[in-house]
């Protein structure tokens, strides 16, 4: 597996300056996660993105944070991302209403090595909220669906209310050519699906483990027992991609906020091949 | 009542159950074994049962489950193809620790537990194998259920109280 592909990354001179757009929709997911459709306040097209990548989200006076892009790469006119409240800032941004404007500043980081996976067996691994940066690698690889061997979408969820999408994923369970696998944690007695963790799902799989592709991301114990069941399945870790997670803030690698080791998480991350980052992951307090 | 199975077949050999057991182990498994077919919403086994058999899950789906006052019956873990239920028959005079479901029409092979515990005093490579193979299933199970009380997708402990979002 060759380097992760070339991203769209914003240019120096954009990179510091947040543009305005606005709320055009706003969309309840969970108790705690919400979905914002911003389209540019000037009109034209979005800032152009590749599935992996993250803005950076203001909600004047909070400040600002490092949220990935969610909806599809393709459509060009907005940009969509799903947002847990859980701080100041995305408790602000979840007081927005359709109009209102946000700025945003991007796109960031290195993306999901979709084209690279052109031709393999796809396997997405997501936990809680990890479904969100995963979800555009959903969208591309379905739009060229020819391209690519057997697809999974494996996802697991505290509960059954937590559970993100569920439209969609009903929709995507429908096909044919895709199998979604969901599990929760803790069913309730209206919860008819699995129950357990999200790697047991990985047994189900229905993929040639030498030539598939595993993009993962979830909470960083996650995905470290994600690799391991990926490993022990056969699947080469040179082939196995995580997203990492850490408090960025210019984007752009200068302010250091997201030094993980000797990686900067904004600019040399959020997607990371595993061997890369094996060195570091799930180093305590690192 | 489904007769014992006596061969099994490559299909059922198949399983990462069976694996590394050799012929003669196999044959001794297959003289305990029967085949069931359950429909849908079938209490397969029932918490404090006496636990003489296990059940290795064939086609299917199945809930292990457990009554909660309040909140009636909560569901522990599913089990699909592949998967082992039930493991208290290795303790002689045990009890289910939990009860099954069928969430939709199931296949399974039936395993006399006692007769099998009785077989392995015998035949101490198949009591040798068959205790790995179980001590995997109780790991596995440990592992998992560890993963799930760590609650990975809650709510970081920073973030306080928090009024649920309003549908819009």
């Amino acid at each position: 597996m060759s380097a992760i592909h070339p991203p769209f990354v914003a240019d120096a001179g954009s990179a510091l300056v947040p543009l305005p757009y606005r709320v055009q929709r706003f969309v309840c997911d969970t108790d705690d996660t919400f979905t914002l459709t911003l389209a540019p306040q000037s009109g034209g097209e979005a800032l152009p993105f590749a599935p992996g990548q993250f803005n950076m989200l203001y909600a004047f006076p909070s400040g600002d944070v490092p949220i990935s892009v969610s909806g599809p790469a393709a459509r060009r006119e907005v940009l969509i991302h799903t947002i847990r409240a859980v701080g100041p800032v995305t408790r602000a941004l979840a007081q927005l209403r359709r109009g209102d404007t946000v700025l945003v500043r991007g796109p960031f980081g290195k993306p999901w090595p979709v084209a690279q996976a052109e031709g393999h067996d796809v396997v997405l691994i997501a936990g809680g909220i990890g479904l969100a940066p995963l979800r555009p690698v959903l969208y591309h690889i379905l739009a060229k669906r020819k391209r690519f061997g057997r697809l999974c979408l494996l996802y697991g969820a505290r509960t059954p209310g937590d559970v993100l999408y569920r439209r969609e994923l009903e929709k995507w369970r429908g096909r044919l050519d895709v199998q979604v696998e969901v599990t929760v944690d803790r069913g309730d007695s209206d919860w008819h699906g699995e129950v357990g963790v999200v790697t047991q799902l990985l047994e189900r799989a229905q993929l040639d483990p030498a030539r598939t592709v595993a993009m993962v991301c979830g909470p960083e114990v996650m995905m470290h027992f994600s690799r391991l069941a990926l490993t022990k399945r056969g699947v080469p870790e040179s082939q196995i991609f995580v997203s990492m997670e850490r408090n960025m803030k210019c984007g752009v690698g200068s302010c250091g906020h997201c030094q993980l080791g000797p990686f900067f998480i904004c600019k040399d991350g959020p997607v990371f091949d595993y061997p890369r980052i094996a060195p570091v992951f799930s180093t305590k307090e690192l | 009542m489904n007769p014992p199975v006596h061969t099994l077949s490559p299909q059922l050999l198949s399983l990462q159950f069976f694996a590394g057991f050799g012929p003669a182990e196999l044959q001794i498994l297959a003289r305990h074994s029967r085949q069931v077919s359950w429909p849908a919403d079938v209490e397969v086994i029932r918490e404090g049962q006496v636990a003489t058999e296990f059940f290795l899950i064939l086609d299917g789906r199945v809930r292990v489950e457990t009554h909660l006052p309040g909140r009636g019956e909560v569901t522990l873990q599913t089990l699909l193809r592949g998967d082992v239920l039930g493991w208290s028959w290795l303790t002689a005079n045990a009890s289910f620790s939990f009860s099954a479901r069928t969430l939709q029409p199931t296949n399974a092979l039936v395993f006399e537990g006692t007769a099998l515990l009785r077989e392995c005093e015998q035949h101490p490579r198949l009591g040798y194998l068959l205790m790995r193979r179980f001590a995997l299933v109780m790991s596995d199970r440990l592992r998992h259920t560890r993963l799930q009380l760590l609650d990975l997708y809650s709510p970081p402990r920073s973030s306080g109280p928090f009024q649920a979002l309003k549908k819009r």
